[in-house]
């Protein structure tokens, strides 16, 4: 999986594509988002239209993202996930803990 | 392509524990689903409970221990498509699995394996030996 990093204005949006799954596209999202929120990042969007589908490992890193940014007061959010990504997260219930936008402007302007 | 093979086949591959192989076999596990005639979600839905069963036997089942074998078969037969994951470890109560959509799970970062596995066909079976490990069957019926 690839990340690439965008900031605008006061977001950081990652650009993720691939799969998040175990081994290395969770470990490539978990370093990604570690390091921005070590750096000071505080406002986060996973783009997540270039990911074709996650497994539970995904999933897990997912929330740990979620947890590090309560944990560093910031906000995590997800933008446009692909169609099977988004029944994940319905079959999981994290529908109801992410907030998920399909337009990026709409989600730089919610936080 | 899938009218060429006969339903009675049987495939099967032997793998260390390592996390890097669970790609391949996902992949096996997506091939066998395009013979048995499956379409693309349903494709999509066996390959990743596979996966998820494939992902357990080697790091909750063998603890990544590569000396520690994951065994992986494939029966294609008239109505179904069956996968049997056997790992060589200490076993995990499925039963007693929590359900990662209550709210008070829904912030842990493991355990979806089983619900997504659960989801995705249609049986799961269980077996734990102490004396051999544990066995996970899962089984995608086939129509028609």
């Amino acid at each position: 999986m690839k990340a690439n990093v965008r900031k605008i204005g006061k977001v950081t949006v990652v650009d993720l594509s691939g799969k998040i799954t175990i081994g290395s596209g969770d470990v490539v999202l978990k370093e990604t988002v570690q390091r921005l929120f070590d750096e000071g990042h505080k406002n986060i969007v996973l783009n997540l239209s270039g990911v074709s589908y996650m497994d539970s490992a995904g999933i897990g890193e997912l929330v740990a993202c979620h947890k590090r940014a309560l944990e560093k007061q910031g906000q995590l959010k997800l933008l446009n996930p692909s169609g099977k990504v988004y029944d994940l997260l319905m079959l999981t219930k994290l529908d109801d803990v992410f907030e998920t936008f399909k337009d990026e402007k709409e989600a730089l302007v919610s936080f | 392509m899938s009218s060429a093979v006969p339903k009675n086949s049987q495939v099967q591959v032997v793998v260390g524990s390592r996390v890097e192989y669970i790609d391949a076999l996902h992949a096996l596990a997506e091939e066998m689903a395009k013979l048995a005639g499956l379409g693309e979600d349903e494709t999509f839905s066996f390959a990743l409970a596979v996966r998820e069963a494939a992902t357990n036997a080697v790091t909750h089942g063998n603890g990544q221990d590569p000396t520690k074998k994951v065994t992986l078969s494939f029966a294609l037969q008239q109505d179904a498509l069956t996968a049997v994951v056997r790992d060589q470890g200490r076993g995990f109560d499925f039963q007693g699995a929590a359900d990662p959509r209550l709210p008070e799970n829904r912030f842990k970062t493991s355990g979806r394996g089983l619900l997504l596995m659960r989801s995705f066909v249609d049986q799961v079976d269980y077996n734990h030996d102490p004396a051999r490990g544990t066995q996970v069957t899962l089984v995608k019926l086939l129509a028609g």
